[in-house]
This record gives C-alpha cells, sequence and structure tokens, in this order.
C-alpha cells in the first residue's frame, strides 16, 4: 500500500482507468498513512467521512466504464477555508468550530465535478494568518521533515499532507505567500495562479484583493493537473477572469526553454539570505543557463515597502471580511445564560472576544486603525497608492524578461515557537511572496533541496498576468534537472 | 493609536494583557508601516485589486435556495425561522 | 415666517428598486415570503459568499439618473460602509461613497403658482438591511429584505420650508412611478424619506447644526414631522440651547420628533472600496440607449397636455400625477375626441368614485373605452348631460357599454320636435293657472314648465327644444 501513497495524482488516475488498482484501496492507502502519522504531525483538523463511499462511487463508474474526470478517483485535502457543504469548515479557528457549510466552494464543486475526493480538510494558521501554524486553534501542524520545525504557514496542513504522502495533491491558499512558503518549508510544489484565474467563492475570505486558492503536489504535472480543474471564469465570483484555460499538464511537457529570459530582481538579494538559500537559487540558475536560458538583472524598486503594503491592505480588508463572524447566524456565541449581555456592544465584543485568537485579533485591531477616520490617507490609501507604483514595477520587469527566479523565504523552516512572540520579524519573512499577491501575478514554489539540517529549500518563479503556461513550462522543465529527493525519512 | 477606540470599533474585547501587548507591537507595526512616507505618491491611482477588467453584470433573474434548515442548524440560537439575538432597542 | 431663522432642508428618499432579485444575490425580492425564505450564502453573509452585481439595477439607476438630470458616471464604484448590526449580515453594508453612479441633478414643480428647482446632489446604490422585530428581552432577525435593491436619492440642501420638501418628495416618487422603478409605497417602506433639518439666522453663511428625522410613512408627515422640527430647533436656540446632531423619530399621532436612545458609540464607517466588486464600468452607448427608451416625464407630459389637448394647467398636473392615470385620460381624450370633457370626467365623476371606493385608476370600474363612449353620446346629443350621469351611475355597477345600457334603459333622449311640441302643448293645456300668471309677467315661472316637461319625458327630452318651443307657445 505504501506504494500508492507515492504516486502521483497523474499516476493514481491512470492506474485507476488502467484497473491496476481501485479507488477504494486508493482512498484507503492515504486512509491508513493518516492514521499512522496525523497522530503526530496534526495536518488535518477533520476528515471526510465519505470518502470510501465516494471511492467506491468511482469504481462503480470504472466499473461500467464511464468516465472518471482528469483526476477521477484521486484523493485531494483542501484547507479548511475552502466550505465544503456537509463538512465541518472551520478556517482553524475557534469561531468556526462547529460550523457545518451548507454548500461548497466553487474549488471544492470543480474538484470534484474532476472526479477529485476530498479526503479531509487542513490545518492552517487562523483565518490564515500566520506564517507557521502555530496560530492554529487547533494546534501547531508539524514539519514532516524534522517535526520540531513548522511547515510553513497558512497553508501548513496542506503541505505538510502532501509532503506526508497523506494526499497526492491538496488545495491552499495563497494571500501573502501561505500556499509557496509551506510548500517551500515542506519540499513539495505550490502555485499561486494569477489573481482572477480561480474563484473565491465559498473560500473563507481573508484578504479579497489577495487572496487565491491553488494546489500542492510533488510534481508541476500534479499541480497543472489540479489547475486545468480549478481555473476558470465562475459567475459568483465578479472578480474572476475569462481568460482561457489551457491543459497545461499536457501543453507544459517538454518546452524549450531556449532564449528564454529569466529576471533577477537586484533588490531581492540584498537582505540577508540564508546560505542554504542563496545556494539553492544559484544551482537552479545553472540548471536554467543548461537549458539555454539568459539571465538578466531587473529591478522591482519598491521590493522594500511591499511588507508594509501587503499588511497595511490585507489587514484592512480583513478588518471588514471578519466582521460577519458575530455569532448572530453562525459561530461562536459566548454563554449569556450565564452571564446576560449588557447590551449589543457586550454581545459582539464576547462573541468576538472568544472566539477569536490573538493574531487574528491582532490583524483586525490593525485593520480597523488603518482604516478609521484619520487614518486611512495615510495608511489604507498609502498603501494602494504604493501598491500600484509596485504593480507597474513588475509590468517593466515583464518587458526585460518571461519569468522571475527568487527565493521563496530568507530562510529554511524555522523551530517552533521561536518567533511567533515577533509579529514584525515573522511578517517581514513574507519580503519575496506578498509582492506577488500585491501585483496578482502568479507564482509557484518548486522544491529543490535541502538545507543543512535537511530541510527543504524551494525557489520561487514568478510570471506576469496570465502566464501560467510560461510559468509551468519552466518550472517542469527546471524539474527534470533538479534531483529532490521529495520524500521524508520518516514518514 | 487607542486601542480601547479599536477594540470597540472593532467589537473585540480583549484583555487588560493583550490591550498592553497589542499596543506595543501595533505601535511598532504602524511606525515600520510608516516607512511607505518615503514614497512619493501624488497623482498616483490607488490600487484597490489586480484585475483591470469591468465588472461582470448578472442577468435579474431569482432563483430559490433550499438549504435554509441547515443555515439554521448552524445558527447559535433561533425561534422559529428566525435569528434570536438579544434585545437591541 | 420663522421671524428672522431660516430653516435649511434636504431629504434623502431611499427608493426601493423594482427586480425580481436582489442587488449582490439570486434572491427573490418578493414580498410576503416566509420568514429567512429569500436567502442565500450571499445574502446571510455566509463565509466565503460573494456580491454579483444585478444588471437591472444598475439599469435602473441610470434611469432614474437620466429622469432626474444627473451626470451620470460611466464607472462607479462600490464601497463597504462598515458597522455592527444584527440585521446587518456581513457587518457591513455594500454601498457608494465617493463615486456614485448618479450626480449634480435636479427636479422641478410647482408650488404656489410658480416653478421651484431643487438640486440633486446624488443618487447611489445600495443593499438593504434585514428587519429585527423586538420582543421585550429578545430581538428577531429576518433577512428577507437584506440585499434588496436601494437607490438612495440624496437632495442639496437648498429646500426652504416643509411644504416645499413634501413635494419635492412627492415630485420624485411621482418620477419613479412614471420611470417603473420603484412602487413608491410609503407604508411598505418601498420608499422612505429622511429629513435633514437645520436652521441658521437669515442670511447666515454657515449652516447650523442638522438633525436627521427617519420614520416618516407619509408625504404629510414630511411636512409635519420638518414644521414641528424647524420650530423646536428655534425654540432650543433662542432659549439659550444647543442642537445636537442626532437622529429623531417622528411620532405621526403625537406630531412630534423625538430623539432615538442615545447611540452607544460614536459612528466611524470606515468607508473602503469593495475589493469583491470591481468598479461598474460601462459605455455611453448603453446610457443613450436607456434614454432613448426613456418614458414621457409628468412635466413633460404636462406641457403636452396643455398644448395638445388644449386643457388648463391645474387640469393637466392633476391628471399627470400618475401615469396610469394620465393614460387614461389620453385613452378618454383620443376616443371621444373631446379632450376637455375627458379631463372632467376623469378629474371629477371618475377620481370621485375611485376614491370613495379607494381604487387604483387601474382598477376603475368603468374603462376608457366605455367613458368615452359615454362622452360621445353626450356630444352627438344621444343623451344629455344630465342621463349622462345616470348612465354613468349604471356603468359603475353593469359590465355593459353605455350605448347598450342607453338602449336598455329607453335613455336616449328625445328630439323629435313633434313629440316633444306634443309634450309643451300638454302641460300648457294642464296649467292653465301658471300661464295667466306668466304672461302677467311671472317669469320666473318658466323653469315650473320645463320641469314639468322634463318629468313627462323622463328627462329624455331635449332641453334646447324644450326651451325654444315652450317660449314659442307661451308666448302665446
Amino acid at each position: 500500500m505504501s506504494e500508492i501513497t507515492n504516486l502521483t495524482a497523474k499516476e493514481i488516475n491512470a492506474g485507476l482507468v488502467s484497473k491496476k488498482f481501485k479507488a477504494t484501496e486508493v482512498m484507503q492507502a492515504f486512509l491508513s498513512q493518516i492514521e499512522s502519522h496525523d497522530g503526530e504531525l496534526n495536518a488535518f483538523i477533520s476528515l471526510n467521512e465519505k470518502a470510501m463511499d465516494q471511492a467506491q462511487a468511482v469504481d462503480q463508474k470504472l466499473a461500467k466504464g464511464e468516465d472518471i474526470g482528469i483526476l477521477g478517483g484521486v484523493p485531494v485535502a483542501v484547507k479548511d477555508m475552502l466550505c465544503t457543504n456537509g463538512l465541518k469548515t472551520t478556517a482553524g479557528s475557534k469561531m468556526l468550530e462547529n460550523f457545518i457549510p451548507p454548500y461548497s466552494a466553487t474549488v471544492v464543486n470543480r474538484l470534484e465535478k474532476s472526479g477529485a475526493i476530498v479526503i479531509g480538510k487542513c490545518n492552517q494558521d487562523e483565518f490564515a494568518m500566520g506564517s507557521s501554524n502555530e496560530t492554529s486553534f487547533f494546534g501547531n501542524c508539524k514539519n514532516p521533515w524534522n517535526t520540531e520545525f513548522v511547515p510553513g504557514g497558512s497553508s501548513g496542513g496542506s503541505a505538510a499532507a502532501v509532503a506526508a504522502r497523506m494526499a497526492p495533491i491538496s488545495i491552499g491558499t495563497d494571500t501573502g505567500g501561505s500556499i509557496r512558503q509551506p510548500a517551500s518549508f515542506c519540499g513539495v510544489v505550490g502555485v499561486k495562479p494569477t489573481y482572477g484565474r480561480v474563484s473565491r467563492y465559498g473560500i473563507v475570505a481573508f484578504a479579497s484583493s489577495l487572496d487565491q486558492a491553488g494546489p500542492l503536489s510533488r510534481t508541476i504535472e500534479d499541480s497543472s493537473l489540479v489547475l486545468e480543474s480549478i481555473c476558470g471564469y465562475d459567475e459568483f465570483d465578479s472578480t474572476t477572469s475569462k481568460e482561457k484555460v489551457e491543459s497545461w499538464s499536457s501543453s507544459t511537457e517538454n518546452v524549450s526553454l531556449k532564449g528564454l529570459k529569466v529576471g533577477l530582481p537586484k533588490e531581492y538579494f540584498q537582505d540577508s539570505i540564508d546560505p542554504d538559500v542563496e545556494k539553492a537559487v544559484e544551482s537552479a540558475k545553472k540548471n536554467l543557463e543548461s537549458m539555454g536560458c539568459e539571465f538578466v538583472e531587473v529591478s522591482i524598486p519598491h521590493t522594500k515597502y511591499s511588507v508594509p503594503i501587503y499588511y497595511i491592505i490585507a489587514t484592512s480588508e480583513a478588518s471588514s471580511n471578519l466582521a460577519r463572524y458575530d455569532g448572530v447566524r453562525f459561530g461562536h456565541r459566548s454563554n449569556f445564560s450565564e452571564k446576560p449581555a449588557a447590551d449589543l456592544l457586550d454581545f459582539y465584543c464576547r462573541n468576538r472576544g472568544e472566539g477569536f485568537g490573538a493574531e487574528v485579533k491582532r490583524r483586525i485591531s490593525l485593520g480597523t486603525f488603518t482604516l478609521s477616520s484619520g487614518y486611512y490617507d495615510a495608511y489604507y490609501n498609502k498603501a494602494c497608492q504604493v501598491r500600484n507604483l509596485l504593480r507597474q514595477d513588475f509590468v517593466s520587469a515583464f518587458k526585460q524578461c518571461d519569468v522571475i527566479l527568487s527565493p521563496v523565504t530568507t530562510t529554511p523552516a524555522f523551530k517552533i515557537g521561536e518567533r511567533i512572540s515577533d509579529p514584525i520579524t515573522m511578517y517581514k519573512n513574507d519580503i519575496f511572496t506578498t509582492s506577488t499577491n500585491l501585483a496578482g501575478l502568479p507564482g509557484l514554489s518548486l522544491p529543490t533541496s535541502l538545507s543543512k539540517d535537511g530541510l527543504p529549500i524551494g525557489i520561487q518563479l514568478t510570471a506576469s498576468h496570465f502566464e501560467e503556461t510560461k510559468l509551468l513550462g519552466v518550472a517542469r522543465a527546471l524539474e527534470k534537472m533538479t534531483s529532490f529527493e521529495g520524500r521524508p525519512s520518516n514518514v | 493609536m487607542d486601542i480601547d477606540k479599536v477594540a470597540t470599533l472593532a467589537r473585540l474585547n480583549l484583555t487588560e494583557e493583550e490591550k498592553v501587548q497589542f499596543k506595543t507591537q501595533m505601535d511598532s507595526i504602524l511606525s515600520y508601516f510608516n516607512e511607505l512616507n518615503e514614497v512619493d505618491t501624488s497623482g498616483i491611482e490607488p490600487m484597490v485589486t489586480p484585475v483591470e477588467v469591468g465588472q461582470k453584470l448578472r442577468d435579474d433573474k431569482p432563483v430559490v435556495w433550499e438549504n435554509i434548515d441547515q443555515v439554521m442548524e448552524n445558527a447559535p440560537e433561533v425561534k422559529g425561522n428566525l435569528f434570536q439575538v438579544p434585545p437591541v432597542v | 415666517m420663522y421671524n428672522d431663522w431660516e430653516p435649511v432642508i434636504g431629504l434623502e428618499i431611499h427608493a426601493q428598486l423594482n427586480t425580481e432579485s436582489k442587488i449582490f444575490s439570486n434572491d427573490s425580492t418578493s414580498f410576503g415570503n416566509g420568514d429567512n425564505q429569500n436567502v442565500s450564502p450571499v445574502s446571510l453573509g455566509m463565509p466565503g459568499a460573494l456580491p454579483v452585481v444585478n444588471k437591472k439595477v444598475i439599469e435602473n439607476s441610470i434611469r432614474t439618473g437620466l429622469a432626474l438630470n444627473c451626470q451620470i458616471r460611466n464607472k462607479s464604484v462600490f464601497s463597504r460602509k462598515n458597522y455592527f448590526y444584527p440585521d446587518l449580515p456581513k457587518g457591513y453594508q455594500i454601498s457608494q461613497f465617493d463615486e456614485p453612479i448618479c450626480e449634480h441633478g435636479f427636479v422641478e414643480f410647482n408650488l404656489d403658482g410658480k416653478t421651484k428647482r431643487i438640486g440633486i446632489t446624488r443618487a447611489h446604490m445600495e443593499e438593504d438591511a434585514g428587519k429585527s422585530t423586538h420582543h421585550g428581552d429578545y430581538t428577531l432577525i429576518n433577512l428577507n429584505r437584506a440585499g434588496v435593491p436601494l437607490l438612495e436619492i440624496v437632495s442639496e440642501p437648498e429646500i426652504k420650508t416643509p411644504a416645499e420638501a413634501a413635494e419635492y418628495a412627492r415630485t420624485v416618487r411621482q418620477i419613479l412611478r412614471f420611470l417603473e422603478v420603484c412602487d413608491g409605497n410609503l407604508e411598505e417602506g418601498s420608499l422612505r424619506c429622511d429629513c435633514n433639518v437645520s436652521v441658521m439666522k437669515k442670511g447666515a453663511k454657515e449652516f447650523g447644526t442638522k438633525v436627521e428625522i427617519k420614520n416618516i410613512n407619509s408625504f404629510r408627515f414630511v411636512e409635519k414631522a420638518i414644521e414641528y422640527e424647524i420650530s423646536r430647533q428655534i425654540e432650543v436656540i433662542e432659549s439659550g440651547g444647543e442642537i445636537f446632531q442626532e437622529t429623531r423619530l417622528f411620532d405621526s399621532t403625537k406630531n412630534k420628533t423625538y430623539a432615538m436612545r442615545k447611540k452607544e458609540q460614536a459612528h466611524d464607517y470606515r468607508y473602503f472600496p469593495d475589493p469583491d466588486l470591481l468598479p461598474v464600468v460601462f459605455k455611453q452607448e448603453w446610457v443613450e440607449e436607456i434614454k432613448k427608451s426613456l418614458p414621457e416625464l409628468p412635466r413633460d407630459m404636462a406641457a403636452r397636455f396643455q398644448s395638445e389637448y388644449n386643457i388648463p394647467e391645474y387640469d393637466a398636473l392633476v391628471l399627470t400625477q400618475e401615469k396610469e392615470l394620465a393614460s387614461f385620460f389620453e385613452d378618454v381624450a383620443k376616443l371621444s375626441k373631446n379632450p376637455k370633457s375627458a379631463s372632467n370626467w376623469v378629474m371629477v365623476e371618475l377620481q370621485r368614485e375611485l376614491n370613495e371606493q379607494k381604487l387604483d385608476i387601474s382598477q376603475s370600474p368603468v374603462s376608457s373605452k366605455r367613458l368615452a363612449k359615454l362622452i360621445e353620446l353626450i356630444d352627438t346629443k344621444v343623451i344629455s348631460g344630465k342621463i349622462a350621469k345616470t348612465v354613468f351611475a349604471l356603468l359603475l355597477k353593469e359590465d355593459k357599454d353605455p350605448d347598450v345600457i342607453v338602449k336598455e334603459q329607453g335613455l336616449v333622449q328625445i328630439t323629435d320636435s313633434g313629440a316633444i311640441e306634443k309634450m309643451v302643448d300638454d302641460v300648457i293645456a294642464a296649467s292653465p293657472n301658471q300661464v295667466e300668471q306668466y304672461r302677467g309677467g311671472k317669469d320666473k315661472l318658466f323653469g315650473y314648465f320645463v320641469g314639468q316637461i322634463m318629468k313627462a319625458s323622463k328627462g329624455q327630452a331635449n332641453p334646447e327644444m324644450i326651451n325654444k318651443l315652450l317660449k314659442e307657445k307661451l308666448k302665446g
């Protein structure tokens, strides 16, 4: 059975179609892997009790010779930010501890339409606010490579689940690096598509103008497959694009990189970067050069402002997006039978004060302040203006190059508890990932090497808006050249 | 920054400890944010969202959504098919 | 009027736009469905639910803006107005802030024989909140209304009197109803009218502190509430007090405004552009297309009625108060070819009947076709004006054409001079005393003879012919 859990989504789907194994066997294999390892890793908040039944339905389809879809029979782990009809969706928060949505996110509907089966819901930072998974109400998820380390965040559970072979593919959400950073920390592929590629309908909103869901997997091919399934216009999300969705799993195979221009933003290599991370970028550069890529220095002058812009915009939007968690229609309500509400203000303050954890309260407070009367222009509006300048930086840079190569983070995974008490340091670690979201660009993290401590390191590739084909093509070629052994030894 | 005012505006009960901690952290975060003042943004449009195309409009056709029962099951307190809250007048 | 004080009045009219579905979700807007039945994740503010704009709302807003002489923004922005209230599911209301769809318009109306123009600052789209009902120790929330589309029409603060305010509001309602974008029902809340009132010393440059009055459900009360509020403010200031910026409610039974319980918190709505909704951008062609499809508006229609039908301004204004009434009148005028008479019948006889029966013109028991026929019967002298009233009364009860009624009831006017002459002769023969007195100079008795002849003819004899023959015969 351990063999099955080592297969990619593509291989599982092919194996099912060629009747090498059954969907129920596949599901059982992954459930057993979860059973053996998730006690320690805590990558899942809940499991789908109907997963085996759904696998059986796939087997029945196969028996009748019916089409099972491009992800038919493939288990998918879904971050707990995505609503799943009838299956608890918590966003990693006490606020939604018992919330069972009566609808599914468009992403979940599309995955299911492609035949994928939701195996369970992944642990995450509370409301995706964090980069270490330490803010989850359901306890820290751990890094499968070394359980003393964080898996990254906020999609830590999604990254850990794939790294630990508890699911071949997973879905995360990325607001400022929340897919790419944990992918890098856990040694898996993570893709944040262009803003507007993937519907946000039914995904718990953190920061509306930045949030974008995307796949985590062990190969670029699998992520491409997932993207084919989830991307595209959705009538329930006004911000989705009608841009063509390609068959990336096939179109990105064997792309020639000859003459392709790769940009290295000079501002990205000024901060203190961990030598292992620097080495990873250097070796990716060599590999790309060997395939015929040309390297050009580009400039993103507003890089140093990306973290402040990001935190102002993200917290401002979040302060409003999280206002709906008030304990009126769903979510946590304080025990008023024990101690009645003094007034309406008390009703709200208690529900929200108890339901949200410290980091969420800190960010809501920050965002409330940056939008408040007298401060709006200095913070929110100013940040939006600089955001525009940052976007223009990228537009200019992409006139000189096809993709940008950079680190994902300044360091590999850090130890649990190491940074939680220092929000600014934690925030500053997002320097390379936040600008992608601010500009709305597609980006991905590809695992390339291990640090001297045996922790995975990924490199980041970023492309221009809607240039996923190019982005995935380059990544796939680079993946072939990279000798990354993607399996943590203890799982 | 007046943490009490912000907490009230955001409808959050904070413990005294949280207030002290948040105030210190937020003051330093805000001064970090003030780095933005170095940038001359006169005449620059604020960018609200990365999407540049205009709004896609929906046709005016009502659709009945049938899962209201599950919504009421999620609700902390209901009376009939209505949400119940403490008196607000 | 108010000694040396000058009131400053501005109105905010919230009009519920007539659409089948809500502004940001496809829930039905139909009235009277069960509790929380017109809802979905979007209107319930469930996690991850997103707004999608209803095209009809934009279209109706443009229509209204054009009719209110506004400039239409080809790019307008939805913003979030953040505040907590149990019937506001998302914790923010999606509204428009600094880039509303309509700006800089005006309406005109007649008041005391003069044309008055009131500026419109803006008209913006927003979603309605739900409904809270209070039951002592708890409150219940129904979200059927949450997300119903509203257009908030804000006047310039240049209304000078309570009567002007009421007339302004009536005019806006009239236009909305002509456009068929809002049914304008104040009692059901599909039209809500909030009044901002302040007073200042005559000629002062700066406005006084304004007070907002809510909860007014008729135009008559708009006038009364403002009237009360002006006097109250003047009184407070003159007695050395101070006016606070606050919201007051109008109590129509006591004819007074009173302050709402003090708000717990000062408002800071933290408006910012809604990142879930891109700016609403449309081509000028769409606006032009809508402009072409605009119906004739009340004031244009009234002017046309005056010139085309040669009826007095007063009649034209009354007849154009409601679109259906105007079109009813036009049908009658055209079919009967007698606009003046059509106007009289519609405004007097029919209106009285409708008022009595509390009916709308669309429910009129007499169709325009039948009323026109009735006028035609008078004009062709088939019946007299007096008989026509009898026929009209019968039309209200019976589903028959007027000529059928006239025939069945034998109400046709007698115009046969031989028959009338015989009746005249009979009456003269039967009243020798009166004849003698008349001939002796008692002219007033003429009416007596007419009455007798009318009686004999059951009112059907042509009065002109009676007059003529009677005069000749009485001369002897």
